[in-house]
């Protein structure tokens, strides 16, 4: 039996007549980086909301740790680090002194962790917290969110003001606390680079639901990506729901596919006149913003 | 949780010690123009609100930034548990609302209690754990106002007006309603702080506790619906009581001049002596007999509470004040100019020094001053002669009487009440002899009332008219007037009396108060005046409601109400995503809260649930639906 360190069951979320999460299946086993990636609104804050168990679900059940999220006790908070986009720490204090408070109450700290991190941040112990930038801000927060040694770490868009070289050590170390402290690491973030390079599994959420689960190459291989001639209207090819996208760029089109067998859609292209298929890679950006594209609100689709 | 309660104090220390600063500063100022110790109501008025309002308004400011979605998951999402979080939040609370609130004062009484000979003593420094105790049950119930998913609960911050309560009480009253309250708050506060803010509570207790809360503003509220269903309409008709003056109710009656009042009651009985009077009260004077019920001041009692004009007897020639202290139990002279004692007082007269006053020379009671002047125990009233250094007995009742009322000079006479008579003296002897005075006419009161709230005196040619009426003249709601004549020479009877049976409103508007919370509400004015207002026997309107004798369809109306109330609760709890045992807690508990039971449960309930069934099959069909479209057009797009 698989050990799942999150578990989802039908969860619904819902705020006045907009459902947040609907039906919300999800299993995450133990171990590895998750990424959650959605448009903004898709529910990934919602659903971390819910599992940490500061909102009710409107339906549906949801567990950490293999508890429900509404009866989790201290000690198993003290298992889950969180850590938000605002990088919440209160500002009236030196970054020593939070950093103390924070050692006091979790027995499992790495000061190893908490310095190789903070390490790259230019962050003083008798510094305030209101006086650090945005970026040492996150610093101090990120380190000490890893060094808390977490079994399952959440992180709702951790590097949001990172500059490079701050990015590049937060997701070494980062890896290093997923290998090391055997931590499961939830990754919510806009920035596909880093989940290209950290993330060993991809959900991705569209309106309240899960629409894909897979490693960043599985994803890439169910997304095909055509570039072909085609003369009169494309009328034929946005009606198909497995068609993401067809756009004309330099006088060629550009059809993005999801979950089609590459030579049925050839032949079906080949059918209605279209010239020239050609099968082109295609980059992990390019196949999630095209799947988050489909379905994404727009002022025509609103209307 | 200590470094959280240390997180929360360093937030806001600089904030209460610029708050301590700034009052201390004012208190010196203070200080300068007039006596820091002197009781006036705008400093117990100051002090109290400042404290209250505080407490509240830093409940809201901290309460609210904590709530914030991000801050309060930095917060509650610790390995630490929410109770031990709020606790070191409040604790870090109640030490900042002590050092912006109550420290300034403190250390003022502390500076003149070292430094300086006021009569500085526990009922000043008491006054000074009322003011903590204002302050700490303001923050926790403004903490649980703004903690709760329900924004119904802001009604509960009307509770703070109990704690602005200005009447003088027992201090064991004062520190059991103190402690009362704190304790009652921190619960409210620390079950509305919840890792789930959204989440309604459902511990019982807390839901009970809840409806209290609520009972009192919910009741005022409901009674001000008059206004929309009876007073609004019957003054638009042109119908309204108050512009019907030929009703002979009470509240007409009273709206009369006095000398038509007078009128009225001597036509009662038209003999001779009566048509007689008619004639003379025309060009009478009037006078009330004071309305402010008397009852002598609790040993501790605090000591801002006292009312300024009981706080010293002057010596008018030196301008010495004498204030008595609740622990020697005498009178403490004082220069105000040089900071020196000048004597003590006692029963026995002055002495230079307070060892060589006697254990039995000393006051028993705690005395009350009366303009200054008077000194006026349950049953006695003293005089003092500062010029020739004596102190004399001036009038004491018998065993069984207290005194309801301190003394007014009309007619040349010293008038005051006690719970069976009123007494006249002949003002020259009041003011002028030494020795005990005996009373010139004792008048019996009319009725069993004790406290009469409108006594009314008027002099004729052969003796006094006294004309009493009260609401509850004859029993609860039963208004009535009654004129008694004394005569000069000693001749004391009733001329006449009249039970109003005419009323204003309807009797149920009149009784609804009572009607709405036949138990809570009756319980707590059956408790709190009792208490604070009257020294032994409590007036039959604040009787519990198992002692109270009212008409039958009073009780009616009131069974009535309280199952309306829960059978309305259960009917509307059936369709609510609630446990079995909170359905029926909120149903029984609403045959006892009633009315205002019923309100607070429409206002402590998330509605949303109420809906929630149909809303929910809604989106499921509409979901099944988008579903089965999109599997069509998957299946036209397999080629």
């Amino acid at each position: 039996m698989t050990n799942y360190v999150i578990e989802t069951k039908a969860l619904t979320k819902s705020f006045g007549n907009k459902i947040a999460l609907n039906n919300f299946e999800l299993n995450i086993p133990s171990g590895g980086i998750h990424a959650f990636i959605g448009a903004n609104g898709a529910g990934k804050s919602t659903l971390f909301r819910l599992l940490l168990g500061l909102e009710s679900p409107t339906s549906g059940e949801c567990k950490i740790l293999d508890t429900p999220s509404g009866q989790l006790t201290p000690e198993l908070r003290g298992r889950i680090g969180y850590v938000n986009e605002e990088h919440t720490l209160p500002n009236w204090m030196t970054s020593a002194e939070v950093t103390t408070m924070q050692r006091n109450l979790y027995p499992q700290w790495r000061q190893d962790i908490y310095e190789s991190v903070l390490g790259n941040f230019d962050v003083q112990p008798d510094q305030k917290v209101s006086q650090l930038s945005r970026g040492e801000r996150a610093g101090l927060n990120l380190s000490m969110a890893l060094a808390q040694a977490p079994e399952v770490l959440i992180l709702d868009e951790p590097t949001l003001g990172l500059d490079v070289v701050a990015k590049q050590a937060f997701l070494e170390a980062l890896m290093y606390t997923e290998t090391d402290v055997n931590t499961t690491i939830i990754y919510c973030s806009h920035q596909m680079e880093e989940i290209e390079r950290v993330a060993e599994n991809l959900i991705i959420i569209e309106d309240g639901v899960v629409k894909y689960i897979a490693s960043p190459d599985d994803f890439c291989q169910r997304i095909n990506y055509w570039i072909c001639d085609i003369e009169g209207d494309t009328k034929f090819l946005t009606n198909l729901s497995c068609v993401l996208s067809v756009k004309l760029i330099e006088g060629q089109h550009h059809i993005i596919t999801a979950d089609q067998n590459s030579e049925h859609f050839k032949e079906y292209l080949l059918t209605q006149g279209v010239t020239n298929p050609i099968l082109a890679p295609i980059s992990l950006e390019k196949a999630i913003s095209s799947v988050l594209a489909k379905n994404h609100r727009s002022p025509n689709k609103a209307a | 949780m200590f470094d959280l309660f240390i997180s929360e104090f360093k937030r806001y220390r600089f904030i209460a010690i610029i708050f301590c600063t700034l009052q201390i500063l004012l208190w010196v100022l203070i200080g300068k123009m007039t006596t820091i110790v002197e009781p006036h109501d705008m400093k117990n008025m100051g002090l109290i609100f400042s404290s209250c309002f505080g407490g509240g308004i830093f409940a809201f400011a901290s309460m609210g930034l904590h709530r914030r979605k991000n801050h309060w998951t930095y917060l509650i999402h610790r390995p630490l548990a929410s109770d031990k979080i709020h606790l070191a939040l409040s604790m870090a609370g109640i030490i900042l609302l002590f050092i912006a609130f109550v420290l300034p004062f403190l250390s003022v009484l502390v500076f003149l209690d070292l430094f300086t000979s006021n009569v500085i003593e526990a009922r000043h420094y008491w006054y000074c754990f009322h003011l903590l105790a204002v302050t700490v049950s303001a923050y926790f119930i403004g903490s649980f106002a703004a903690l709760s998913p329900m924004k119904g609960t802001m009604l509960s911050l009307w509770l703070v007006t109990y704690l602005m309560n200005t009447a003088t009480a027992p201090l064991w009253f004062e520190l059991v309603a103190d402690f009362s309250f704190i304790v009652f708050g921190f619960y409210l506060a620390s079950k509305a702080f919840k890792v789930n803010l959204q989440e309604n509570s459902r511990n019982s207790v807390a839901i009970l506790c809840s409806i209290v809360a609520l009972q009192p503003v919910l009741l005022i509220l409901l009674m001000m619906f008059q206004g929309i269903y009876y007073h609004g309409p019957v003054t638009i008709l042109g119908m309204h009581p108050n512009s019907n003056t030929e009703n002979n109710n009470y509240f007409n009656f009273t709206r009369k001049e006095l000398p038509l009042q007078f009128q009225q009651l001597l036509e009662i009985n038209s003999d001779t002596t009566n048509k007689s009077l008619i004639r003379q009260i025309s060009l009478s004077k009037y006078h009330h007999v004071r309305r402010k019920n008397f009852r002598a001041p609790f040993k501790n009692q605090l000591f801002l509470k006292e009312h300024r004009r009981r706080f010293a007897l002057i010596d008018e020639n030196s301008s010495n004040l004498w204030i008595f202290s609740h622990q020697q139990g005498v009178f403490i002279g004082r220069n105000p100019n040089t900071d020196k004692v000048v004597g003590y007082l006692s029963l026995a007269g002055f002495a230079q020094q307070l060892a060589t006053i006697d254990a039995a020379d000393r006051f028993q009671t705690i005395p009350a001053i009366v303009d200054f002047r008077f000194v006026q125990t349950n049953d006695r009233i003293y005089t003092v002669d500062f010029k020739n250094k004596k102190i004399a007995l001036k009038h004491q009742l018998p065993a069984d009487e207290y005194y309801t009322k301190t003394v007014t000079f009309m007619f040349e006479r010293a008038v005051f009440q006690s719970n069976k008579a009123t007494y006249f003296i002949d003002q020259i002897d009041f003011d002028n002899k030494t020795k005990q005075v005996t009373a010139e006419h004792i008048i019996p009161h009319p009725t069993e009332i004790i406290y009469y709230d409108n006594v009314a005196i008027t002099e004729v040619l052969n003796g006094f008219l006294v004309r009493y009426n009260d609401y509850h003249f004859y029993g609860v709601d039963q208004a009535g007037s009654a004129l008694v004549y004394a005569k000069h020479d000693g001749d004391i009877k009733q001329i006449s009396s009249y039970a109003f049976t005419e009323n204003r409103v309807p009797s149920l508007l009149r009784n609804q108060p009572f009607i709405l919370s036949p138990i809570v509400m009756n319980i707590v004015d059956g408790i709190v005046p009792s208490a604070i207002k009257y020294s032994t026997q409590t007036p039959k309107q604040y009787h519990y409601f198992w002692q109270q004798q009212r008409p039958f369809h009073i009780w009616l109306f009131c069974l009535l109400a309280a199952l309306f109330s829960s059978i309305a609760t259960y009917l509307l709890v059936r369709k609510m995503p609630l446990s079995n045992s909170n359905k029926t807690l909120w149903t029984l508990a609403n045959l006892i809260f009633a009315l205002p039971g019923l309100v607070a449960f429409l206002l402590l309930t998330n509605w949303h649930h109420f809906h929630l069934k149909k809303y929910r099959q809604t989106k499921r069909n509409q979901q099944a639906e988008s579903t089965a479209e999109l599997a069509s057009v998957k299946e036209h797009a397999n080629v």
